[in-house]
């Protein structure tokens, strides 16, 4: 009968092979709002309005819209898209999410299920997920290293709730984010999304990210502007037009 | 002794590896990363899917979540009962797996036992137990690396921290690392608590009573293969075996041996492979196979005490060592299922079987089934994943896991060029390369039967196809009448041929016409097999030893040329050189001719370091006279590491040129020069692909969208795309298109903060139609992109700023910009190759046309980049589709008849523009004159005139994507529709067409113009009163026109209730 484990000799060789497994989650996070500016340019934003431009394609096809997106704390979110003058609108007043899609002939907003609120809510979150993630509800945990595109980064998964998560990678030099990949549960059945973050300036002390790709879609931002005059009642599911 | 064995093989490995090391290297980072950018992209197939070794699911609220394990393409996880799969092991550096369990404590908690068990000649291994706990995102290592192979992994019912891992262990060698282990702390620590009697003695079974977890059955089992023999048990059907069945009732803290002598109704050894299964539903029920003189089915019923001999069908007892799961109903302790050539159930306790396969794919080895349906069964066989809802009368057979594995690949030179593969027990099949709409199943074309192995197409004429089954059986195919004609050579009076199970095959590089095929002597045939020529002895050691076949099995004889040995594995014609010709047996000869077969010389011995009996896995020569390229396969005699070597002077001289002291893993199947730039190699081993820059001095893990650890068994070049095909043993076939990249990697790139690489000339490819929507339950291979791409190197990954991509025409003008890739190492970026798109009117819904500009005509352009304020240019060049049945002349013409539409809709935007702008001014202004005054009543009738004229430009009812309302920018679209549907010359009818659009926009604009200057005064009027910025003005510009519809849609709404009501409707 012979025994096999863990020695200590094995695990401080692996530490030592590689310290960033030295590291923990409450670490990671904090190193990530310090590559960020700090909490104290984070929370003197109280909004961010972006421009720029939403590319769908690939191969030969591709597909630009002029895209602009307002984020407003607590959790309000409008994003537009417009497309031969026809402009899309997905929004979130921080309990339920709706649309506008008018591309095929109808302007009507519509209401999301809770489920497609999700990455709305995500979105609407201006701190991002590591920030203030227990207070949200949130459980973050380090999982060690693993490879994205050739960067061997760290990876914290973030518990949304019992079925939802998001992975977060960081970029192990910088400690910004460069990959997200959420897992949501929608109808009962597991979507997964990609995305692949880069391009980072600093926009009121707090690096933002001006670059986002997932698969077959990529959102380039030109201008990001923080704290400015934002209108309340865009967020909120515009009834009058409904009517219309 | 076997451990001394091991010891000097061990030794010898490190000894030529040390010697090996001692090679220059250089500084310069080279690793997976600098490659992973490249891309690859899989054409599977899942049509003929591949060998799936172990299964586990569960249903809860009416979905049934399943993991499949594939024997070497990784885990997969559906969530839908299969209607779709996700890979959810292919970061892990193995993918073949022995066993799958689902914690019954926590359905999150998943454990995977790599190493299949089945174990074929063809067989991979594993590193070990994996652990995961959110279902299958991350994992974990937990152990028993050197196991080699697991068989089953049960968690206690009641605790998950219990864990039991039966562990069969090494094939190919003796091993201690092997038997039966139990974890108490949830797989930190493992404990052996079995272990067999010899050093080849693993474990092939694991049964726990679900009521009682303290009792437990095992399976301890005597085997070995060897490159020429196989034993399951002992030497022979007598000989001694240590083969055992173990029971213990204290959670496996000890064990008695249940044998014929202890317990009444069990056969007299010697055994071979055992399996058990004790009956969920009742604990006194256990069945047992078991492999002896006389193989059948045992059932006790009073748990264990004693057996009684029930069935020994040949469904039952054929192949144990591939065929021995059995699988007992979890509500019925009567029914059960017994794997093999057909699954097999019985309903009356093991006493009679039936088939239960349907006409689902042969040689089965797992089965679920559904505890809350038991007529709902998924099942795991050499085609893939069946699924069966009728208890097993009719299956519904998966076509969505491309888990493929071949054993070699091939291309011609079609456009799209096509793919060739033989697959594991899943015949010879061909497609194409790349197709609209993707390469999906249906475009795959069986070609032969049995299991594939070469597969060549004829040159010159690719509906001649070359392909073979097990053991040399060759066939020549016509693909237009699908006639196999047998032209296996034979042999002479009173001789033998042997025919490895993967015979090879080669069509001479100089004369398409000449195919030689591979015995104990080489074979060559110049009229398509009608007649052949031995131009060989026989070039293998002949060692009669390893010439068992017809003995192989062990207990029960198994004799399908698996184990056929002495024979020629490889052979290899230099291009240029039609008298040189290379042959390489897998008994460890390497045999040179340069008189067409006359004479040879074996030429092993001059390979200093590689030890005795290599197999010969790959020969590949270059354009370079005297160049060769060999690996080597010592696995089959335990030792895994990878071996290939290069001769640049006949084999006189060799240089070891690939070590696991590289980070190579996995034992080599195929060395391949680049056939363009010297030094560049690509390395095919059992544990994925390796890629060297420098003759070998580097290697890096191809890793391109994670492109899985999986065996790479042969690899090709399309040489006029320049692509890599990369045939897998478990993934099916891969493509990185266009090596131009990749090529352009030397020092100098590698060392830059930032480097430009070459393309090939990019094609506008024609954009043809194809694929259907068949639902989400069938794999569709990705096809190569239709756009334009480009690539560089980058040091490391760009975090910070913006990072600018444009393109240049010749005259230097920007003609688009792309998104950077911001990976470190290679970056491909695809550019649409598109002028920008028309600007259209606004109307009621989209012109889907109308969202592209016309691809841009072919010439050269420029590729400029701008990062950290360095700029980096570089030209690339744009071609017509070599098949495109139009010139260029004829691509001008359609490209200035697709801009003369794009104009078009510039103009109309330019007019509903001015309208929509006066729309949205002319309402500030009548909320300021009052609607009842002179001006007010004026202005409102202008404005109804306007978008009357609006109404002849675009439509303008909402509803829906249907609402029939066409108007000049709908019938513009269909237009500029129709012209981009084809880029040769337009006809002159949509020449006609342009034309009388836009005579048909000028009668508008002359009105529009009209209208303007009939309301000149009342405008001015209107001006003076409103001051600046309240002008009613039309925009002068395009530009304007665009700013004015678009302005709107960034949440500046229209005073749209001061408007007329007939205005404000639209």
């Amino acid at each position: 009968m012979r025994t096999f484990g863990l020695t200590l000799a094995t695990l401080s060789a692996l530490t030592l092979a590689n310290p960033a497994f030295a590291l923990t989650a409450d670490e990671l996070v904090a190193k990530n709002i310090e590559a960020h500016g700090g909490m104290a340019a984070l929370d003197a934003i109280k909004n961010i309005k972006a421009a720029g431009k939403l590319t769908f394609g690939g191969g030969d096809f591709s597909l630009d819209l002029v895209m602009s997106q307002v984020i407003s704390r607590p959790a309000q979110l409008r994003s537009e898209a417009t497309f031969q003058g026809m402009t899309m609108v997905q929004a979130f007043d921080g309990k339920e999410s709706w649309m506008i899609s008018p591309f095929q002939g109808r302007k009507d907003p519509q209401r999301l299920s809770a489920d497609e609120a999700k990455s709305y809510k995500l979105q609407a979150d201006i701190e991002g997920v590591l920030v203030n993630a227990k207070a949200k509800g949130y459980t973050v945990d380090y999982l060690g290293m693993e490879d994205v595109d050739g960067t061997n980064a760290h990876k914290l998964r973030v518990k949304l709730n019992a079925t939802d998560s998001r992975l977060v990678f960081l970029d192990p030099d910088h400690f910004l984010e460069i990959r997200f990949e959420d897992r949501l549960q929608v109808r009962g059945s597991e979507v997964v999304t990609r995305t692949d973050i880069g391009d980072y300036e600093k926009v009121a002390g707090w690096y933002m990210p001006f670059y986002f790709e997932s698969p077959g879609q990529k959102i380039s931002i030109d201008t990001i502007e923080a704290n400015a005059a934002v209108e309340p009642s865009q967020f909120a599911f515009p009834v009058a037009a409904a009517k219309q | 002794m076997t451990m001394q064995k091991n010891l000097v093989s061990a030794l010898l490995a490190c000894l030529s590896a040390s010697a090996f090391s001692a090679m220059p290297t250089s500084t310069v980072r080279f690793d997976q990363s600098t490659l992973s950018g490249l891309g690859v992209r899989n054409i599977g197939s899942a049509q003929m899917s591949g060998r799936v070794s172990a299964l586990a699911a569960y249903e809860e609220k009416g979905r049934t979540t399943m993991y499949v394990g594939a024997a070497s393409g990784g885990v997969w996880k559906s969530r839908d009962g299969g209607t779709t799969f996700e890979p959810i092991f292919d970061k892990q550096p193995v993918q073949s797996i022995g066993a799958i369990t689902i914690d019954p404590n926590n359905k999150e908690t998943i454990w995977v036992g790599t190493g299949e068990t089945w174990v074929r000649n063809s067989v991979s291994y594993g590193d070990g137990i994996y652990k995961s706990t959110d279902g299958g995102q991350n994992w974990q290592n937990m152990g028993l690396k050197g196991t080699e192979r697991i068989n089953e992994i049960i968690v206690h019912p009641k605790d998950s921290d219990v864990v039991y891992a039966c562990a069969t262990g090494a094939l190919w060698s003796d091993s201690s690392e092997r038997g039966l282990y139990r974890s108490k702390d949830g797989g930190t620590n493992w404990t052996q608590i079995l272990e067999g009697q010899s050093a080849s003695t693993g474990f092939s079974g694991l049964t726990m009573d679900a009521n009682n977890p303290d009792v437990i059955y095992s399976g301890l089992w005597d085997f070995r293969r060897f490159g020429w023999s196989f034993r399951s048990g002992g030497n022979g059907p007598e000989a001694k075996s240590n083969s055992a069945l173990m029971r213990s009732t204290d959670g496996g803290n000890s064990w008695n041996s249940l044998t014929a002598a202890n317990t009444p109704g069990l056969p007299a050894g010697p055994w071979g492979r055992l399996e058990m299964e004790v009956a969920p539903s009742d604990s006194n029920i256990v069945y047992a196979f078991i492999e002896g003189t006389a193989s059948a089915l045992y059932r006790s019923s009073d748990a264990g005490k004693t057996f009684e001999k029930r069935d020994d069908s040949q469904m039952m007892v054929w192949r144990p060592f591939y065929f021995a799961k059995m699988v007992v109903d979890p509500k019925n302790a009567e029914r059960l299922f017994k794997m093999n050539l057909f699954m097999v159930a019985s309903e009356d306790g093991g006493k009679s079987f039936s088939s239960a396969s349907g006409n689902c794919h042969a040689d089965w080895h797992d089965v679920w089934i559904n505890p809350n349906n038991t007529q709902h069964l998924v099942a795991g066989n050499d085609g893939g994943v069946c699924v069966s809802m009728d208890g097993g009368s009719r299956w519904n057979m998966l076509m969505n896991l491309p888990i493929s594995q071949f054993y070699h690949v091939a291309v011609d030179n079609q456009d799209p060029y096509r793919v060739y593969g033989g697959l594991q027990d899943n015949s010879s099949w061909t497609a194409e390369s790349s197709y609209p709409g993707g390469v999906g199943n249906e475009r795959w074309e069986n070609l032969y039967g049995g299991d594939g192995f070469w597969v060549l197409p004829e040159r010159d004429n690719p509906h001649i196809v070359y392909a073979e089954y097990q053991g040399g059986n060759l066939a020549r195919i016509d693909r237009r009448t699908k006639q196999a004609r047998d032209i296996q050579p034979k042999a002479a009076a009173g001789d033998k041929l042997r025919f490895n199970w993967n015979a090879p095959l080669h069509i001479s590089p100089n004369d398409g016409k000449t195919l030689y095929i591979g015995a104990q002597y080489v074979y060559r045939t110049r009229d398509r097999g009608q007649s052949w020529d031995k131009i060989s002895p026989d070039l293998t050691t002949n060692d009669k030893s390893k010439q068992q076949q017809e003995l192989s099995g062990g207990i029960t004889v198994d004799n399908s040329s698996a184990e056929m040995h002495t024979t020629i594995f490889a052979i290899a014609e230099p291009k240029g050189e039609s008298e040189t010709l290379w042959a390489g047996t897998d008994d460890g000869n390497l045999q040179i001719t340069r008189d067409a077969g006359k004479s040879w010389t074996n030429v092993i011995g001059n390979i200093k370091g590689l030890p005795k009996a290599s197999w010969v896995s790959s020969i590949r020569t270059s354009n370079q006279l005297g160049e060769a390229y060999v690996s080597f396969d010592r696995h089959a005699l335990g030792d895994m590491e990878p071996y290939a070597y290069h001769t640049a002077d006949y084999g006189k001289t060799w240089k070891r040129i690939a070590s696991s002291l590289q980070g190579i893993r996995g034992h080599a199947h195929i060395i391949l020069p680049d056939p363009v730039k010297p030094g560049l190699l690509y390395l095919g081993t059992e544990m994925g692909l390796w890629i060297s820059i420098d003759g070998g001095a580097r290697w890096a893990e191809f890793k391109a969208n994670e492109f899985p650890a999986v065996s790479v068994r042969d690899i090709a070049v399309q040489e006029r795309e320049h692509d890599l095909v990369i045939g897998t043993h478990g993934r099916g076939i891969w493509i990185v298109d266009d090596l131009s990249a990749l090529r352009g990697l030397d020092d100098a790139a590698l060392t830059a903060e930032f480097s430009l690489l070459p393309s090939r000339a990019n094609q506008q490819r024609i954009s043809g139609v194809g694929g259907w929507s068949n639902g989400d339950a069938t794999f569709i291979g990705e096809s190569a992109s239709n756009g334009v791409t480009l690539s560089y190197y980058q040091k490391t990954r760009h975090i910070f700023g913006k990072m600018k991509i444009e393109v240049l025409d010749a005259s230097s003008a920007v003609v688009d910009t792309i998104s950077a890739g911001k990976r470190a190492g290679v970056n491909r970026i695809t550019w649409a190759g598109r002028v920008k798109p028309p600007t259209v009117p606004k109307a009621a819904q989209a012109a889907f046309s109308g969202s592209q500009g016309p691809r841009v005509l072919p010439g050269t352009y420029t590729l400029r980049v701008s990062k950290n304020g360095k700029i980096y240019e570089q030209p690339f060049e744009i071609a017509l589709d070599r098949r495109a049945d139009y010139t260029l002349e004829d691509r001008k013409a359609q490209f200035d008849a697709a801009m003369r539409v794009h104009a078009l809709f510039g103009e109309m935007s330019k007019i509903t523009g001015g309208i929509e702008q006066m729309q949205q001014t002319g309402g500030m202004a009548m909320k300021t004159l009052g609607a009842d005054s002179k001006d007010g009543k004026s202005l409102s009738k202008f404005l109804i005139d306007a978008q009357a004229l609006r109404k002849v430009i675009v439509a303008t009812k909402e509803g829906g994507a249907i609402t029939g309302e066409e108007r000049l920018r709908e019938q513009t679209d269909q237009l500029y529709s129709a012209i981009m549907s084809f880029e040769g010359r337009p006809g002159q009818y949509q020449i006609d067409r342009i034309d009388a659009i836009q005579s048909e926009l000028k009668d508008v604009q002359a009105k529009f113009g009209e209208l303007m200057q009939q309301n000149g005064p009342l405008l001015q009027s209107i001006r003076s009163k409103m001051g600046a910025g309240g002008a009613l003005d039309a925009p002068a510009t395009e530009a304007q026109a665009a700013v004015a519809w678009t302005s709107d849609a960034f949440g500046r709404p229209y005073p749209i209730n001061a408007l007329p009501k007939e205005i404000a409707a639209d």
